[in-house]
């Protein structure tokens, strides 16, 4: 009797699963995730991403998660799968258009091919996403500036934001590769248009829209490092950082739970004619703050702040202060040297952000024009 | 008698950010070029705007040897526009 025949089955990849009930896809979930793929030793998986929460942090949570997911599939082979359905806010509206709609369906099924592509490179209905090599030339950051500034001008928004938003991204990302010497990922959105509500009642007729901005890079580096080891290492003859030193003093005593020393070299790198680059001497420290308060200005309402490491600043509007002497406070006291910043402004994440992020989104009023007459209402 | 220097960036640009690349134009167009005395700089008309990084790259050498009363005495800027010349001056402080 003849002996039946039989196939060589490709062997079935290991699939693993990891599933979240966090109402709030945020730092806590991405904390977890990370403690998940941790326990995955090998390559080539199937993993199951089943995130059942009901809203997104804000950009950075989402735009973490894309790197996440990058590493895995680039780095570690893997195949992934998500499933979830969070509903669309104001700060995290971009989701729609992140490269992470190319892994929805299943592991097998998901096109790859465009979820790298449009990580990478993205210019798409209201969507800017690029990837900087920190050995770009020298003349990227203009090119940047150009192409974000001509892919701001298309989307009816008014001219002074469009040139403030190009500004202060492409300042960060000239922050980034001097400084941290790494690549650096640009993600800008602008959201649909939503109405203020509260509750479930709409309020007004007015109609809001948010400019949604991620500036990240990957490094050893974190923010502030720099200028520390500068001031730790180097003799000054410029008062600009005798005068760091001197706060620095200061401030020692302020340090507490909240007030940690990293908070303050964090904020003595955002402050003007302040760099950690011995080569810039005297200049240098091109301030993101004095950027991102103009923006503020011309915002109804604002989400902006930086992370780097496990350390978080908020840029918030009333607290930043004048820059008349050139310090920026971030206190009610307007005043960076003989006190402390507000606890408002200091926090810690869940996760060690191995860079430094900045998340930054504003919400301005929609202008709608009368196409007959062309009048503002 | 004034000495005038034409800047030249890539055709394409007409915005111009970076510390390095404000450094690398000093450098190779200013730097050799000048003898110290009175100095107009011109930057070609198409170029609209210009970022702080790169206007603090590029008077980075001359704010450590001169320091800046000296740049604003000495140095002219010449640009498409009024309003581009004060905010090129604007962003060296």
């Amino acid at each position: 009797m003849p002996l039946p025949k039989t196939k060589r089955l490709k062997p079935r990849k290991r699939r693993y699963k990891f599933e979240s009930n966090d109402d709030i896809f945020n730092g806590s979930t991405i904390r977890h995730i990370i403690k998940f793929i941790r326990e995955i030793h090998s390559e080539g998986k199937e993993i199951h991403f089943i995130l059942n929460c009901k809203r997104i942090a804000d950009k950075l949570a989402y735009i973490t998660f894309e790197c996440l997911c990058y590493y895995l599939i680039v780095e570690c082979k893997h195949e992934i799968q998500i499933t979830w359905s969070p509903s669309c806010e104001i700060w995290s509206d971009g989701i729609t258009l992140s490269a992470l709609r190319y892994l929805t369906k299943s592991a097998a099924e998901n096109n790859y091919e465009l979820f790298l592509k449009r990580f990478l490179f993205d210019i798409y209905d209201k969507h800017f996403r690029r990837i900087i090599k920190a050995d770009s030339e020298t003349s990227r950051a203009s090119v940047i500036y150009q192409d974000l500034n001509s892919f701001l001008k298309g989307l009816n928004l008014e001219k002074d934001f469009i040139e403030d938003a190009s500004e202060v991204v492409v300042e960060l990302l000239n922050n980034s590769i001097e400084h941290a010497q790494s690549d650096c990922l640009i993600d800008v959105d602008v959201s649909q248009p939503y109405q203020l509500s509260v509750g479930d009642v709409v309020c007004g007729g007015k109609e809001y829209f948010s400019i949604n901005i991620v500036v990240l890079n990957f490094s050893d580096k974190l923010l502030g490092d720099d200028l520390k080891e500068r001031i730790n290492t180097e003799e000054h003859h410029i008062e600009r950082y005798l005068e760091v030193t001197t706060v620095w003093n200061k401030h020692i005593k302020f340090f507490n739970n909240k007030y940690k020393e990293n908070h303050f070299w964090m904020l003595a790198s955002m402050q003007n004619k302040v760099s950690g680059q011995i080569s810039k001497g005297q200049s240098g420290g091109t301030g993101s703050a004095v950027l991102i308060k103009s923006l503020q200005k011309q915002s109804f309402e604002d989400k902006c702040y930086v992370l780097s490491g496990k350390y978080i600043l908020f840029y918030i509007k009333e607290l930043l202060g004048e820059e008349e002497d050139y310090w920026w406070g971030f206190n009610d006291e307007n005043d960076f040297v003989d006190n402390s910043p507000s606890e408002r402004v200091l926090n810690q994440c869940n996760i060690y952000f191995p860079g430094t992020a900045y998340n930054l989104c504003f919400i301005a009023e929609r202008k709608i024009y009368d196409e007959k007459n062309q009048t503002k209402i | 008698m004034m000495k005038k220097i034409k800047l030249r960036f890539d055709n394409t640009l007409t915005r111009l950010a970076g510390f390095q690349l404000g450094q690398k134009i000093y450098k190779e167009q200013v730097s050799s070029n000048w003898d110290g005395s009175e100095l107009a700089i011109q930057f070609p008309e198409r170029i609209e705007k210009v970022a702080t990084s790169f206007v603090q790259g590029f008077f980075s050498d001359l704010v450590n040897e001169i320091g800046y009363d000296r740049i604003r005495n000495d140095i002219k800027i010449e640009a498409s526009s009024d309003k581009l010349v004060s905010e090129i001056w604007d962003r060296l402080y």
